[in-house]
C-alpha cells in the first residue's frame, strides 16, 4: 500500500516534470502554461470576486443532476429487475442516451430549456444510464440460491429487496457512482462551455479560451478535477454509511 | 400430522436418471433420516418434496403448504446479522428476543451483533438450522445439516432440532449412520429405494 503510494507519487511528479519540460520547450503561455504558473494562478483565483458563487453555481447544478439520475436510476432499475416489461420499455431510451453524442444533447437542450436547467439536465442525462445499467446488473446477478431460498420461505418482495438485492447491488452502485460523478462533471461543464452559461465554471473556461488565458483554463480544470474527486469520494462515503445503517436493521 | 406419500417417483437430468420409480412414506410427526452415497438422488428427492423440482413421473402427496428447508449451502445474507437472516423468513411474527434466545441456546450468544460474514462455517450452519426451525413449518427438510461439524456440536444441534420439532415431520439427509441413530426415528437407505 505504502509502496504503491510512493510509486504513484513518483509517476505524478514525473508527469508534472514532463509538463514543465514541454511548456518550457513551447515557451508560449497562451499555448501551454507551465505547472508552476498554473499553481500560482490557483493561489490567487480563489480570492477573486465571484469565485465561490461560480463554483457553487456549477456544483449545485451538476450535483442536482447527478442526484436525480441516482434516484431515478435506482428506482427504475429496481422496477426493471422486478418487471421485465419495464426493462424492455426503457431499453430504447437507455441505448439512445448512451449512443448519442453529448454535444447533440447539449444543443437540443439549448433549444428546449433555459440556460439554468441545461447543466442539471445534461449531468442527469449522462449519469442516468450508468447508474441504471449498473444497478440493474447488480439485481440480475443476485445469487439464485438465495432467491430460491426466499421463494421457498415465501419471503415478500420488499424483504427480498432489502436482504438479497440491496447487498448485491452495493459494489455495482458504488462503482456506478464513482464513474457517473466524473462523467456528470465532464458533461455538465461541457454543456456550460457550449451554452456559455452565465456565472458557471464553463463560462470561465470559455472566457479563458477567448482571451488566451491558458493558465486560467488549466487552473479551472484543476478546480473541476478536485471538485469531481471530492464529490465522488463524498457520495461513496455516504453510500457506504447508508449501507452500514441498512446492515444494522 | 399426515403422512407424506411418494409413489413411483422418477426424475431425469438429461440422460441421467437420478430417481427411478421411488416409492416410500414419510410418517407424519416423526423424524426420518435418509442415507446413501453421493449422487444417489437424496437431494433431488428432498427438492421435489419441497416443490423446488418437478418430477418427470410419479406423485407426492401430503406435503404441507409451509415447508422449512436447511440447504446444503447456508444461503445466508452475509452482510446482515443472524437475527436479521432469521427475520428474513419469519418476518416480525417472532419477537427479536425469541430469536436471540434460540441463537443463544445453540451457542451463538456472544456473536449476535456481528454480520454473518464474520461467522465461521459452523456458526453459519447453526444460523441456517435455527432459521429452518423457527420458520415454524409442519415439515422441516434438512440436507446434510451436520456436515463438517464436530461431534459435540452435532449433538447440541441435533438436541436443539429434536426439541423444537417435536410432533413435526422432519426429513434429514445424512452420510453418517451415527447421526441417523442420534436423531432417532426411521432410517431409510436411498440405495434400497432407487434401484
Amino acid at each position: 500500500m505504502k509502496r504503491s503510494l510512493i510509486h504513484k507519487s513518483g509517476a505524478v511528479l514525473l508527469a508534472l516534470a514532463l509538463w514543465q519540460g514541454i511548456s518550457m520547450l513551447v515557451n508560449m503561455d497562451i499555448l501551454l502554461a507551465s505547472p508552476l504558473k498554473v499553481i500560482k494562478r490557483l493561489a490567487t483565483i480563489w480570492t477573486e470576486k465571484g469565485f465561490v458563487s461560480t463554483v457553487l453555481f456549477s456544483l449545485m447544478r451538476i450535483t442536482c443532476g447527478f442526484l436525480i439520475a441516482l434516484a431515478l436510476g435506482i428506482i427504475l432499475a429496481v422496477l426493471a429487475g422486478r418487471f421485465s416489461i419495464v426493462e424492455t420499455l426503457l431499453w430504447p431510451y437507455v441505448v439512445t442516451i448512451k449512443s448519442v453524442p453529448v454535444a447533440s444533447f447539449i444543443i437540443l437542450c439549448l433549444i428546449w430549456f433555459s440556460f439554468n436547467q441545461l447543466t442539471v439536465f445534461i449531468a442527469f442525462l449522462i449519469a442516468f444510464p450508468v447508474i441504471y445499467s449498473n444497478v440493474l446488473q447488480g439485481i440480475k446477478s443476485a445469487d439464485p440460491n438465495m432467491l430460491e431460498m426466499a421463494r421457498l420461505y415465501d419471503v415478500s418482495w420488499g424483504r427480498r429487496l432489502l436482504y438479497i438485492y440491496v447487498p448485491n447491488i452495493k459494489p455495482y452502485l458504488i462503482s456506478a457512482c464513482s464513474v457517473a460523478v466524473g462523467m456528470a462533471w465532464k458533461a455538465g461543464v461541457a454543456a456550460e462551455v457550449i451554452g456559455v452559461v452565465n456565472g458557471s465554471i464553463g463560462e470561465k473556461l470559455y472566457n479563458a479560451k477567448i482571451y488566451f488565458q491558458n493558465a486560467d483554463l488549466l487552473a479551472w480544470t484543476v478546480i473541476i478535477i478536485l471538485l469531481s474527486v471530492v464529490i465522488e469520494k463524498l457520495f461513496v462515503f455516504i453510500l457506504k454509511k447508508i449501507y452500514e445503517g441498512v446492515e444494522k436493521l | 400430522m399426515t403422512d407424506i406419500k411418494v409413489d413411483g417417483l422418477t426424475k431425469r437430468f438429461g440422460e441421467k436418471t437420478v430417481l427411478k420409480d421411488v416409492s416410500l412414506t414419510f410418517r407424519g410427526g416423526e423424524i426420518t433420516c435418509i442415507k446413501g452415497p453421493s449422487g444417489c438422488g437424496k437431494t433431488t428427492l428432498l427438492r421435489i418434496l419441497a416443490g423446488l423440482e418437478t418430477e418427470d413421473s410419479g406423485s407426492v402427496l401430503g406435503v404441507p403448504e409451509k415447508v422449512g428447508f436447511v440447504f446444503q449451502e447456508d444461503r445466508l445474507s452475509e452482510d446482515f446479522s443472524a437475527v436479521s437472516n432469521i427475520r428474513l423468513v419469519t418476518g416480525k411474527t417472532l419477537p427479536k428476543s425469541t430469536i436471540e434466545s434460540h441463537l443463544k441456546e445453540i451457542g451463538l450468544g456472544n456473536d449476535l451483533a456481528k454480520p454473518v460474514r464474520e461467522y465461521s462455517g459452523g456458526m453459519k450452519r447453526r444460523v441456517a438450522i435455527v432459521r429452518g426451525v423457527l420458520y415454524g413449518a409442519d415439515l422441516l427438510i434438512m440436507d446434510e445439516p451436520f456436515k463438517g461439524l464436530d461431534t459435540e456440536l452435532k449433538r447440541t444441534i441435533m438436541d436443539y432440532v429434536k426439541k423444537y420439532t417435536a410432533r413435526k415431520t422432519v426429513i434429514c439427509v445424512t452420510h453418517e449412520p451415527e447421526e441417523a441413530r442420534y436423531m432417532g426415528g426411521i432410517l431409510i437407505d436411498m440405495e434400497d429405494l432407487n434401484k
